[in-house]
């Protein structure tokens, strides 16, 4: 932060552009390379990973850890209001848009028959 | 809430000591103790209820809670027998009371008719041990409805026309349906396809002592708060303790099975809590540890008598590793179908189970489904589209609107068995007990990878035909890392080519048995755990008929 923006006290005193350039400057893969893979990379391993990306994994994590875990992360449930995720841990359908008018299970009917049975 | 248990002497022999508490070790527990038999069960991992389980996902899944832990159990991998294998997560399976079916999605297919006798069926295939079962769909059908019935399945019977003859509908309905589900449902009926309601071991209604689901969404990777779903934790451990002649021992981590003169098994030695050695006498031993830690176990109990491991006349355990094969793809939607909430999958399809190899030009063949298997963090770090950046104002705000707009359709497929496929012990890595560590060999078989790319094109048309906004696969790469730990103390007739029988009794020693994932012959289509139970049931069977018949004791 002091190298590139020597009048800014800190990250968090830093505008959102400047953020983003600061991130930009340790991220030795560059912010656009996209992440490939779903949450099993959750999972701790042997192997060795760069500063910056057990930074952005810390981060995601406090982020949306779930808020009643004890943990101090994702304070008043801050990220799960951004991901529009309820705050509630039971639920019952309609879950969502698309199965709110579901009329219920009911065969093809002109689905094709199976080449083997 | 734990039950009284009888409390067993080391030095006394008990009928059964069964190793692993899992899928198949509960099974086994439940079905030998409550017909009259003494059993203790050792398992690695800590007694864990249901008042232990949670949604925090760094306890869960970043530090292990339920699972082996790579700091104590590290692991090693190489591609083929020829490289030198580097320190590396090779898997990850259940180390707790009720073992992997703690944390499994509970999909629940049966195998089908063709998953036994393919090899016959279409002859042999270049690089693969792909051989038939010395058992059929017909002998296993009637413990496919005991796993059904008495551990707990929703489904509705006859919704796809696919399916394998069955005995008796399934107990209960499906669970409702998804968003994920609706979509999947009219695109892949717009294309012709078979979609229906997935078979979950998940309850779709209240069963004494355990309530129906109530779809937290905090599912793969967990443990369930409710009993809902179907774990041995949750259906089978509690009725092998209410038996009272079956003792759960946890925190005991077995290293070797004894062995007398005669070569008959003697019992388990094992650490305690406190790493102290012990020595569990018994009558006959069920080792029930996973496709992994089961041959490793084998391995370790070498000694004069059997050089090359115990019951390693075939030179097979270990070998014939098989992970399932399978894609993963995404859709982003316009609306909120709040996948979140519910459970994993609520529709899956079966019209590519068989594929024909002279048309599609590779063996194998797989299931479609849609789900959404990702709690929040999981979710922020790997489910953006490519191009997506990894942070800042673009990431946040793609995170924001996609959480509650995506979902997977993941093809569940085939791997062929391959002999250099295995897990063996690592020559130089030691584990936190001193023990020599799992290594793993893996290179998927050529018709995998097609099949992956395969399956991962139809999901992507279907995708396209529901209407997605985005749509994307992962990479389809060699695999490196397994849950699904097949084939690696293969059934068979003859003991040249495989370990057991079709009893589950090792060719090599008369009072010894395995059964769990390491027992299949064949991978089937991506979904083993139903398999595994419904072979415990069946082995439970074939192992009192022995017992009755003093086989056991001669």
């Amino acid at each position: 932060v002091i190298e590139l923006y020597p009048q800014v006290a800190s990250f968090s005193a830093a505008t959102s552009d400047q953020q983003e350039l600061i991130l930009e400057s340790l991220d030795e893969l560059g912010s656009q390379s996209a992440p490939h893979h779903t949450g099993a990379k959750f999972r701790p391993s042997s192997g060795a990973q760069s500063f910056f990306e057990v930074v952005r994994m810390h981060t995601i994590a406090g982020f949306l850890v779930d808020p009643e875990s004890g943990r101090r992360g994702n304070r008043d449930g801050v990220g799960w209001k951004v991901i529009d995720r309820s705050a509630d841990h039971s639920f019952q359908p309609p879950f969502g848009y698309y199965d709110k008018n579901y009329p219920g299970w009911v065969p093809a009917a002109s689905g094709k028959d199976p080449e083997k049975k | 809430m734990k039950i009284e248990q009888p409390k067993y002497k080391n030095s006394e022999a008990v009928d059964f000591v069964i190793i692993g508490s899992g899928a198949a070790g509960g099974v086994l527990a439940k079905e030998l103790s409550t017909n009259g038999f003494s059993v203790v069960v050792l398992e690695q991992g800590p007694y864990l209820t249901e008042a232990d389980f949670s949604h925090d996902e760094i306890k869960i899944l970043n530090e292990d809670l339920l699972t082996n832990h790579p700091k104590l159990q590290p692991n090693t991998f190489r591609k083929t027998p020829d490289e030198k294998a580097k320190a590396q997560r090779a898997l990850v399976y259940g180390r707790a009371v009720g073992g992997t079916s703690n944390h499994f999605t509970a999909n629940f297919w049966r195998f089908h008719e063709i998953d036994f006798i393919e090899r016959s069926k279409i002859g042999p295939i270049a690089g693969s041990t792909f051989a038939d079962w010395p058992i059929t769909y017909a002998d296993l059908e009637p413990y496919y409805t005991k796993v059904e019935w008495e551990v707990g399945v929703s489904g509705l019977a006859g919704a796809s026309p696919f399916d394998p003859p069955r005995s008796k509908p399934y107990p209960m309905p499906p669970l409702p349906v998804k968003g994920s589900g609706v979509i999947f449902e009219t695109a892949a009926r717009k294309l012709g396809w078979n979609p229906f309601p997935a078979p979950m071991a998940i309850l779709s209604q209240p069963r004494p002592g355990r309530s129906a689901c109530v779809f937290c969404g905090f599912c793969l990777g967990f443990g369930c708060e409710v009993k809902a779903k179907s774990s041995s934790l949750a259906s089978m451990i509690p009725v092998a303790e209410h038996s009272g002649k079956c003792e759960i021992r946890p925190n005991s981590y077995v290293h070797k099975i004894e062995i007398d003169e005669r070569g008959r098994a003697t019992g388990a030695v094992y650490f305690d809590e406190k790493k102290n050695v012990q020595r569990q006498k018994a009558k006959a031993v069920i080792l029930s540890a996973n496709g992994a830690e089961t041959p490793r176990l084998l391995l370790l109990s070498a000694s004069s008598q059997f050089p090359n491991g115990l019951a390693n006349s075939s030179g097979y355990v270990g070998k014939n590793l098989m992970f399932n094969s399978g894609s993963v793809s995404l859709g982003v939607f316009d609306e909120p179908s709040n996948d979140y909430k519910g459970y994993v999958d609520s529709r899956i399809l079966h019209d590519f189970y068989q594929l024909d190899a002279q048309k599609v030009g590779f063996y194998g063949g797989g299931g479609l489904d849609a789900r959404f298997d990702m709690t929040p963090i999981g979710f922020g770090l790997g489910a953006l589209p490519p191009g997506t950046p990894r942070w800042g104002k673009q990431y946040k705000a793609a995170l924001a609107y996609n959480f509650t707009r995506t979902f997977q359709v993941m093809g569940h497929g085939t791997s062929l068995p391959v002999a250099d496929n295995s897990f063996s012990l690592d020559p130089e890595l030691k584990d936190a007990w001193g023990l020599p560590a799992l290594r793993l060999t893996y290179k998927d078989h050529p018709d995998d990878l097609k099949l992956a790319q395969w399956l991962a094109a139809r999901s992507l048309e279907l995708l396209d035909a529901a209407g997605a906004k985005q749509k994307w696969h992962l990479p389809i790469e060699e695999q490196q890392f397994g849950v699904h730990l097949l084939g690696t103390c293969r059934m068979g007739n003859d003991s040249k080519t495989s370990v057991i029988d079709a009893d589950h009794r090792t060719h090599d020693v008369k009072n010894l048995f395995l059964c769990d994932g390491s027992s299949l012959v064949t991978s089937g289509r991506g979904q083993p755990t139903m398999t595994i139970m419904a072979l415990a049931f069946r082995a439970a069977d074939r192992i009192r008929a022995l017992a009755k018949s003093g086989e056991l004791n001669s």
